[in-house]
């Protein structure tokens, strides 16, 4: 079965662009966006994901909230946060509420990629 | 017959005037009684009054405030100890003086004491500038109160109570300037979002767009080019949230000498390179300094490679550090003693004077290539450390940096 990939920021052309690059890439994934919390919730309603890719600082759902719900009602969805703030203190809350990983804005598609490849195989 | 009664006559008088003189011999004994009872209540009184009168000279004469009185036409009666020292004048040199020479700027001082004399004025906390010997401008806080004639209610003088209010202008420009650092930094998280999230789109699509193209394709190196902008301008962020956002200092216990080292294996081969000679030197029983090692790690560090810019054919690069037991940090009160001071100093071509007040400001540069962050980001970060920096320098012979970090007694130290 596919490995399923949620991309979820406000930034449009951050979701495009990624979106493109792992429908591109080789593997087998199926790969969905959202513009908000709200949205990534109601696409995880219809359908799980394995991994969430997700911006820490939106309007309405932050990232974090959206963290603690994932991490509430599908915990083995693995959640990579993504932020253009460079504080050290989302940093350590990301970890405390589960989050796989942390990058930092703007990020290397290189090692982004790599960090995907690794959780979802 | 008459004879004997001249001769009772004469005894009856005789006894009269020895009766009288007994009379008089006691009132005499009584007047001297109570003369001496004068006396002994007055002596009492006036050693009273010498102890009370001393009393008062030495509340005057060593109050911290300096106090200075003038007569109703300006004239300096009177200047405590406190005064003299701070003018750095003897009483010689004041005494009998007008007061408004002793004003940094004469006219303010006239007008002072004109409004003193003439409109009865009360200053209260008012600011002014005093100029002491050595052409020293001082500011001072200074209030005002008549004297006047305990009979007649008449003014006879003027008192001057006034203070050295340098440490006080300091600690309140350091306050508005932290003020203003506070809300340059809520504003520059708010910037970081708001042009790192653009950024993010154009680097993602970009690589994105890379991996279409081969390698030796001119358009893959277009694009590469793009993205080393991207880092470059994500680089200049990075500085100057350094700058107005740093992070919280995470203080410990920490040897000064072993990041010194840790600095100097970093800069070892650039220091060969360059044909720099590095030198180090501690007080034997320096204390361990109570910081945020990294934070300090990067101020030495940006000291360090200003050191090496400022000497473009070689030189030394020294660094020292002792321990003042009686250095007091202004605007700090109480059990704040001590501080650990390290100096960074360079043989390099040193900075004129009109650039001295601007090295601290952000962006300010003197290299073509350089962002003028380093320094204003390394003043913030000891200020977030509770520590200061200074800076002297002599154009053509040299730099030197002055760091002050409290000292912190750490109960687990053993000297």
């Amino acid at each position: 079965m596919a490995r399923r990939l949620l991309i979820v920021d406000d930034e449009e052309t951050l979701t495009f662009s990624l979106y493109q690059s792992f429908i591109l890439s080789k593997k087998d994934y199926e790969v969905a966006t959202a513009g908000s919390g709200e949205e990534a919730l109601e696409k995880m309603g219809e359908e799980p994901f394995d991994l969430v890719l997700t911006d820490i600082f939106m309007p309405g759902i932050s990232g974090l909230d959206l963290l603690r719900e994932i991490k509430t009602n599908y915990p083995s969805t693995d959640v990579i946060m993504m932020t253009a703030y460079g504080s050290s203190e989302k940093k350590e809350e990301a970890a405390t509420f589960g989050a796989a990983h942390y990058v930092e804005k703007p990020f290397d598609m290189k090692n982004l990629k790599e960090l995907v490849f690794n959780i979802l195989g | 017959m008459s004879s004997y009664l001249d001769r009772k006559k004469e005894s009856i008088r005789r006894v009269n005037k020895l009766m009288d003189d007994m009379a008089s011999g006691q009132a005499q004994k009584e007047q001297i009684d109570a003369l001496n009872f004068k006396y002994e209540k007055l002596s009492k009184k006036y050693d009273q009054l010498s102890q009370v009168f001393e009393f008062h000279k030495g509340i005057i004469q060593n109050i911290s405030s300096s106090m200075i009185t003038i007569d109703m036409e300006g004239i300096i009666t009177f200047a405590n100890k406190s005064a003299l020292h701070l003018l750095g004048f003897s009483a010689d040199n004041i005494l009998g003086k007008k007061i408004d020479l002793f004003f940094a700027e004469q006219d303010e001082g006239q007008q002072i004491v004109n409004a003193l004399i003439e409109q009865e004025k009360i200053y209260e906390s008012h600011e002014t500038r005093l100029l002491a010997s050595g052409e020293e401008v001082i500011p001072i806080g200074f209030s005002t109160t008549f004297l006047s004639d305990e009979k007649t209610g008449e003014r006879t003088g003027i008192v001057f109570i006034f203070r050295d209010i340098r440490d006080l202008i300091n600690f309140r420009k350091q306050m508005e300037r932290m003020d203003r650092l506070a809300t340059l930094g809520e504003l520059s998280a708010g910037i970081a979002h708001e042009i790192r999230n653009p950024l993010a789109g154009i680097k993602a699509s970009a690589q994105v767009l890379e991996e279409s193209f081969s390698p030796g394709d001119h358009r893959t190196q277009l694009i590469s080019r793009i993205v080393k902008e991207i880092d470059r301008t994500n680089k200049l962020l990075q500085s100057f949230f350094n700058f107005a956002k740093p992070n919280k200092p995470k203080p410990g216990f920490h040897s000064l000498k072993n990041i010194t080292e840790g600095i100097f294996l970093l800069l070892a081969t650039r220091l060969k390179r360059r044909k720099i000679k590095f030198h180090s030197e501690f007080e034997e029983k320096l204390p361990l300094i109570y910081i945020d090692e990294s934070q300090l790690e990067q101020v030495l560090l940006n000291l360090a490679l200003n050191a090496f810019d400022a000497m473009p054919d070689g030189g030394t690069l020294s660094i020292n550090a002792h321990f003042d037991t009686q250095y007091r940090f202004s605007g700090v009160e109480g059990s704040a003693h001590g501080a650990i001071i390290v100096t960074v100093k360079d043989t390099g071509v040193g900075i004129s004077n009109e650039k001295f007040e601007k090295i601290f400001n952000p962006f300010y540069t003197s290299k073509s290539d350089g962002v003028g962050l380093g320094l204003s980001i390394s003043s913030r970060l000891l200020e977030e450390n509770q520590s200061k920096i200074e800076v002297d320098s002599t154009l053509g012979k040299g730099t030197s940096f002055t760091i002050y970090l409290p000292y912190v007694h750490d109960n687990r130290q053993e000297y």
